[in-house]
């Protein structure tokens, strides 16, 4: 008796995907898939010392003289006074949305803040300042699309902002696909 | 008893001398700048900043350090991932191989060869004849066909890099060399420090199995490593002894 009632649900629940299926395709297409998750431009460009903060999810290192940068992935860079290696000391978080790589000369430290590259004054790293940005350096290939997935996606719309991540949705007529 | 003396002071100098020459030949970064890890994107050589990207290498001139100037791109290929500077050279890890290009001109940097290989993810380090690439699978570098493994080739003659001995290396990152001591980053697996002295049968000399590690930087006797659990260093003065003299683990 109770596997009559799932196979009748079962039929029913075929009828109605085969003819919302039927209707749907007249229109326009509903499906699973991922959709970009933006950051605003102005919060992208948000470039701020911070005090420090715990290292979470650590990417790059960099030396001079006796300090460490740290890159936390996507987030910015923990600058660290090393002059007892023994005893390292975390002085400030320099906040940079979309960041991964740095590199430093003399008092002035480069930095990637998305497709832009950024130098920013070291002098007093709690306080640090923007001296220049130039725009649109790098080429942002991986953030057009989901890397290692299959499937439909939401097309990037650059006007949005900067993609940060994706999250599942259901598209409707989507225009991209891997 | 004077010869002896004399030896004596002869030896020393001949030390002192050795000791600043050493000092100067480690020209993979110039004072002025830093130092980086073999997974950098970002390389200064001089007055001048190099960027990979995805696909290119952008040159950029820091003459004047305040206000940088973007000067060129140069399109290389796809899947550009690390930049190491050595003299006059840049060597650029790439999916399908390492590129090598000549900065004597440092506005516009020249192709000089490529050492291509199966598509991996390749970061790579160098001295003056050797350059040592880690192939690695798996992540978003996956192809299915590579084993993992570390490439050790002759580039005496930069025009014609000649794959000399391959390894097999579990999980390799990024990599370190100081002198004839290399390091590893096994990723979960830990940290391996090889005497490549022999490059045809390298030597463990330790095995750090307690952390996680994706990148280093030696400098100095001192090495800096970077990982998923947090960020160590060691102190490598004494090989049969390196020590762990600091660590900020994750959430610290």
């Amino acid at each position: 008796m109770r596997k009559m009632k799932t196979i009748n649900l079962f039929i029913a629940l075929l009828f109605v995907s085969i003819f919302s299926a039927c209707v749907i395709s007249d229109e326009e297409i509903e499906v699973e898939g991922l959709k970009p998750i933006y950051i605003s431009k102005t919060e992208a460009y948000n470039v701020a010392s911070q005090a420090a903060i715990p290292i979470t999810v650590p990417g790059k290192i960099y030396r001079y003289h006796n300090f460490i940068f740290i890159n936390e992935k996507g987030k910015g860079i923990h600058i660290i006074d090393n002059t007892t290696p023994s005893a390292p000391l975390k002085i400030a978080f320099i906040n940079i949305p979309g960041n991964y790589d740095m590199a430093v000369s003399g008092t002035v430290l480069y930095a990637d803040n998305f497709t832009d590259i950024i130098a920013l004054d070291l002098t007093d790293p709690t306080n640090i300042t923007i001296l220049k940005r130039i725009p649109n350096v790098m080429s942002a290939t991986n953030s057009y699309y989901p890397e290692n997935y299959t499937g439909y996606f939401e097309c990037v719309d650059t006007t949005q902002g900067y993609v940060v991540g994706w999250e599942e949705a259901v598209l409707i007529d989507p225009k991209c696909n891997l | 008893m004077k010869s002896k003396l004399t030896y004596l002071i002869i030896a020393s100098v001949m030390l002192i001398i050795n000791a600043c020459s050493k000092d100067n030949g480690d020209i993979s970064y110039d004072s002025r700048s830093g130092q980086g890890g073999s997974m950098a994107r970002f390389a200064i050589k001089g007055n001048y900043l190099y960027v990979v990207d995805n696909q290119s290498l952008n040159v950029l001139d820091i003459s004047n350090l305040d206000d940088p100037q973007f000067i060129d791109k140069i399109e290389i290929g796809f899947g550009i991932e690390t930049i190491f500077p050595f003299k006059d050279n840049l060597f650029l890890g790439a999916q399908d191989g390492m590129y090598i290009y000549d900065i004597t001109n440092p506005e516009s940097p020249s192709q000089t060869s490529v050492y291509e290989h199966i598509t991996s993810c390749d970061p790579v380090v160098v001295n003056d004849s050797l350059a040592f690439v880690t192939l690695r699978n798996g992540g978003s570098c996956q192809t299915g066909f590579t084993e993992d493994q570390l490439d050790i080739i002759d580039i005496s003659d930069l025009d014609y890099p000649i794959n000399l001995v391959s390894h097999e290396m579990t999980e390799p990152y990024g990599l370190g060399l100081d002198s004839i001591i290399l390091f590893i980053c096994h990723g979960e697996e830990g940290l391996g420090i090889y005497d490549v002295s022999n490059i045809y049968s390298l030597k463990i000399v330790d095995f750090k199995t307690n952390i996680s590690a994706y990148d280093v930087i030696p400098y100095n006797k001192n090495l800096l490593v970077v990982g998923e659990t947090g960020f160590y260093q060691y102190d490598y003065s004494n090989l049969n002894n390196i020590t762990l003299i600091s660590q900020i683990l994750i959430g610290e």
